[in-house]
């Protein structure tokens, strides 16, 4: 407001200025949250990996790298990786899912629109309220699942319950619950498969499936290779499925529950911080190498 | 040629067939679990199960509402939602706009910094930032809970990517006339990404509202909780209450889908915004 | 280059900084410095002494919140210039924020804790004594009970006084009982007939449970309680150590508990949640505390249930582990108000309420005899239980969960029982040694 009654001069200056300033106070705010809600917390990370911090000394003691030598030897944390590990079957099985749905509804029929907005709609819900009717869904007594088994004369099986079937069934959970995200990316990128070079190919007397695998296959591939590492990412991350869905003998416990079970269950914080660490750099180097494997520019 | 006829038809029933098994498979668990929450507990422990209410009633929800103070819970999410689209879309938008529109010292350092803090696992984070947060005494109340969140890199990206295509005359144009930055920003900026908005808008909505991790770190009290964290915590409260969760799960489902079939264009839209295909 | 050294160099020493100054900066007052706790109660402005905030934790139960709620009230009008913000916390997710809440010094001024954990707090200086202005040693010694108060006791200073005491008492459903043509009016009172009736009550159909006999999961209270009754070592308070992986008769006595699971599968995790089950009269008896008095009179009341001592084992004892929770207070509170509270919320009348709402036994010694309470039959049975009883060894969240996830091994799996106490006990040692270092 001071600007407009001042003279052109100042004006002129000013703007000088303010182009110079502008940038910043728009990147600002971003900036700055960014860089107290991320970067900030994974430097401190570091120290704090190296102390003993935990509610019983809460005065903490720079303990060096014992925290990282515990970790080598603990068996629950190297158990939790083996359940993560686990956890992977689900990329290439949700991909599937997801490339399955994404060609069935790439076909040109009526109302084909309204199943898309269907498909996806588990996607955008909470995974903690779904989780629920799922967990009565497995109940092996009066679940819904093992009714329907019954009823084909089947005998139930434990679901959840069991720690042998649990993790299968927090798969099929995530499946029913991510699958339509992939669907979407895959069906943007199927509607950019040119139709003459399908075309060109029919007329070359190639089979729909051959189409399929030498033409469609192929333009996928931007796609792929995005599913492919987010889904990687997103099951190191796995915690809200696993924290509602939980199986007996802590086999269904991620490397994340664990953590976050030593982080604020005990409060060895330091311990956690130190394992938190280990798997950052794992997830860091997994993701660094896919970009270098698929060649995919990091910008 | 008649063959070929048949062959098509034959193939689009297939198909409507296996349209119509995926439909069920996806949408069965909501149809479910609305018709579920009317029922009686009792009626959960039918075998085989009931799918229709033996009897219709509301108690679930009068219990949640009012033994459960779902009524709060609901508040507050509804508090923290809105607060965080309205941050979100104001700092990613004009983030975006200062790394796309403008030439500036650190600009690519910075842009970098925003852009591997999306590659970071909040695992990582976490602890050092719930020690921090509780450093700064705001463990437990509604400022820890709104504050961590209130922008996200990815967005800031894709706002980035998206205004890159805003004509640089056009603001050159405005800067000649006379207009200040701010004023180019709301008059010229604001109006061109109408899209883009919408798009961060309404998915920030949906991953507020379904935020777990951290506020159920944050958050200790019950006046302080969002739906997400009373929902999970139903199950340690009431044991196998699933006419309660049934119930529950609605209360925290149904918006969202209600609110994501009105403006389902801008959920795809997201997905070509962002140029992943 | 350079530049980007040296402000990297300046974020790692500023975030040393951060971290470092968790444990430094000394407060007078928890929540003098909480701007977000703007809720103050009329009376606090009224009064012209010094105003004091206090805030105040429990694990949570329906029963128990609305009662102490209004006794704060009470407590409230009484000492005008005191003000407490209560926090009900769900019991499963109270150690779960209380703990990190102690490691980042954020604590509440006073708050309950599993009894076990009040010395390793003291240990460490997390809470402070009571004050002895208020609360003198010799007082809190003659007035409770001797097994509530052991554990709260460090360096000769008491820490803290007991809540949430509870022993074990044997719930079972009468009409499912009558249907059996089993005493639905005594119940089982030998662990034989309790194994007996167990059996008899569990019906399958098509290998599929349809009721269960008795709800066992082998809570830890439970177990060292037939542990103890058959004469056996638990933990060996003289070494601080637990024991009973390697004492025959605990073993024993263990592996007749447990056999209910393992050989007559009178419970299985997938037919339905225990006390769940109860409610719903699908599950015929369970073992558990006085408690669930107050909780099944508002969760199921309709429930016609029979009410008794834990069983006996053939050495005639009837002996029950009594756990508790203690209330204390953080270092950081104010110790005067903080330790009326805490005077208030353990005194004779409070705790006779507390005991006639929820069920949950006194500590005090004087309301043992107390005809109010004896007058209801079953708290009256809740109070004889307190006769034969022994402090139990696992008081705290971490032993807890170690000994549930043993346990859950011998109910789902076929590893030899042995093998499995034993991993326990090393366990179970190794966190109770993190203590002593």
């Amino acid at each position: 407001m001071n600007i407009v009654n001042s003279s052109k001069v100042q004006k002129k200056t000013k703007k000088v200025n303010m182009i110079k300033i502008a940038p910043y106070l728009f990147i600002g705010p971003a900036v700055i949250y960014i860089f107290a809600a991320t970067i900030i917390p994974i430097i401190m990370a570091l120290p704090i990996s190296f102390t003993n911090w935990s509610a019983l000394t809460p005065d903490k003691k720079f303990v060096g790298i014992d925290n990282y030598q515990k970790l080598i030897y603990d068996k629950d944390f190297w158990n939790s990786c083996l359940i993560t590990v686990k956890f992977f079957v689900f990329v290439p099985l949700v991909m599937l899912v997801s490339l399955g749905t994404a060609v069935i509804l790439n076909v040109k029929l009526r109302g084909i629109k309204f199943f898309r907005v269907i498909f996806y709609s588990p996607v955008i819900t909470s995974t903690i309220a779904v989780a629920l009717l799922f967990e009565w869904f497995y109940q092996p007594s009066f679940g819904l699942f093992n009714n329907i088994l019954n009823f084909f004369g089947l005998a139930g099986i434990g679901w959840v319950n069991n720690a042998s079937t649990a993790v299968m069934s927090v798969i099929i959970f995530k499946i029913w619950k991510d699958f339509g995200i992939g669907m979407l990316i895959y069906l943007a990128g199927l509607q950019d498969v040119p139709g003459e070079i399908k075309e060109a190919a029919s007329i070359d007397g190639a089979t729909a499936w051959q189409k399929f695998i030498y033409i469609t296959m192929p333009m996928l591939r931007p796609a792929h290779i995005y599913l492919l590492i987010t889904n990687i990412i997103g099951v190191f991350m796995i915690f809200q499925e696993t924290y509602m869905l939980k199986g007996p003998l802590n086999s269904t416990r991620s490397v994340i529950n664990y953590i976050y079970d030593k982080g604020f269950s005990s409060a060895e914080m330091g311990y956690a911080c130190a394992m938190s660490f280990v798997l950052f750099l794992i997830v860091m180097t997994v993701t660094l190498v896919q970009y270098k494997a698929t060649k995919m520019d990091l910008l | 040629m008649k063959n070929n006829n048949a062959r098509k038809i034959y193939f689009k029933i297939i198909l409507y067939l296996l349209i119509l098994i995926i439909t069920v498979i996806v949408a069965f668990p909501f149809l479910w679990m609305i018709l579920s929450s009317f029922k009686e507990l009792s009626e959960f422990y039918n075998v085989p199960p009931t799918f229709l209410p033996e009897k219709f009633n509301l108690d679930n929800y009068r219990e949640l509402f009012s033994r459960g103070q779902f009524g709060v819970y609901y508040l507050n999410s509804i508090l923290v939602t809105s607060i965080q689209v309205v941050t979100s879309i104001l700092i990613d938008l004009a983030a975006g706009y200062g790394f796309a529109k403008y030439q500036f010292k650190y600009r690519n350092g910075l842009f970098l910094m925003v852009l591997s803090s999306t590659m970071i696992p909040w695992v990582a984070t976490i602890i050092p930032l719930y020690i921090l947060v509780s450093n700064l005494k705001m463990v437990d109340t509604y400022w820890g809970l709104i504050l961590v969140g209130m922008a996200d890199a990815t967005f800031i990206f894709l706002a980035r990517n998206f205004m890159t295509s805003i004509p640089t005359p056009l603001l050159e144009a405005a800067r000649i006339d006379g207009a200040g930055e701010l004023t180019i920003f709301r008059k010229i900026v604001i109006p061109s990404v109408k899209p883009l908005i919408a798009v961060i808008g309404i998915q920030k909505m949906i991953s507020s509202w379904n935020a777990f991790q951290w506020p159920l770190l944050v958050v200790n009290s019950d006046k302080y909780r969002t739906l997400p964290i009373a929902i999970a915590k139903l199950s340690s409260q009431y044991e196998d209450a699933y006419d309660l969760k049934m119930a529950a799960a609605v209360v925290a489902i149904v918006p969202v889908l209600v609110i994501y079939i009105l403006f389902q264009k801008y959920f795809t839209e997201g997905i070509s915004l962002s140029g992943i295909k | 280059m350079k530049k980007t050294c040296s402000v990297l160099l300046a974020v790692i020493v500023a975030a040393f900084l951060l971290t470092g100054c968790g444990g430094g900066a000394p407060e007078e007052s928890a929540s003098s410095g909480d701007s977000s706790s703007s809720y103050t109660s009329e009376e606090s402005l009224t009064a012209d002494t010094q105003k004091v905030e206090l805030t105040y934790w429990q694990h949570s139960s329906e029963a128990r919140n609305a009662m102490i709620t209004e006794l704060v009230k009470k407590f409230q009008e009484e000492n005008p210039n005191i003000t407490v913000h209560l926090e009900f916390i769900p019991e499963d997710d109270y150690t779960e924020k209380l703990i990190p809440a102690l490691a980042t010094d954020s604590a509440p001024d006073v708050f309950q804790v599993q009894s076990g954990m009040v010395t390793r707090l003291a240990k460490v200086g997390s809470i402070q004594p009571l004050d002895e202005a208020i609360m003198p040693t010799a007082s809190i010694e003659s007035d409770f009970i001797a097994s509530t108060i052991d554990g709260l006791k460090y360096g000769g200073k008491y820490y803290g006084v007991p809540t949430d005491t509870q022993s074990i008492l044997l719930y079972w459903n009468k009409d499912l009982l009558k249907a059996e043509g089993l005493d639905s009016e005594k119940g089982p009172q030998t662990w034989e007939e309790m194994f007996e009736y167990a059996r008899k009550l569990t019906k399958t159909n098509n290998g599929q449970m349809v009721q269960s006999g008795w709800g066992h999961k082998g809570y830890f209270p439970e177990v060292t309680s037939i542990v103890e009754q058959y004469a056996g070592k638990f933990y060996d308070s003289q070494s601080g150590k637990y024991v009973f992986a390697d004492d025959e008769t605990a073993v024993k006595a263990i592996t007749d508990i447990s056999n209910v699971i393992r050989v007559d599968k009178v419970y299985d995790e997938n037919f339905m949640a225990n006390w769940a089950g109860f409610r719903e009269g699908k599950v015929a008896m369970m073992l558990g505390h006085p408690a669930m008095i107050g909780n099944l009179a508002t969760t199921a009341p309709d429930i016609n249930y029979g009410i008794g001592l834990i069983p006996a084992a053939d050495t005639g004892s009837r002996s029950s582990c009594v756990t508790s929770w203690g209330y204390v207070m953080s270092k950081n509170a104010e110790s005067e108000a903080a330790t009326k509270l805490i005077d208030y919320l353990g005194s004779e009348e409070v705790e006779k309420q507390w005991t006639l709402i929820t069920g949950e036994l006194p500590a005090r010694k004087a309301l043992l005899d107390d005809a109010e309470l004896k007058a209801d039959s079953k708290i009256s049975i809740a109070l004889e239980s307190l006769n034969e009883s022994f402090v139990g060894s696992l008081q705290t969240g971490a032993l807890n969960t170690i000994w549930n996830d043993a346990y859950e091994k011998i109910m789902v799996t076929d590893e030899s029982l042995e093998t499995i106490l034993k991993d326990c006990q090393d366990k179970l040692n190794e966190e109770i040694a993190k203590d002593i270092e």
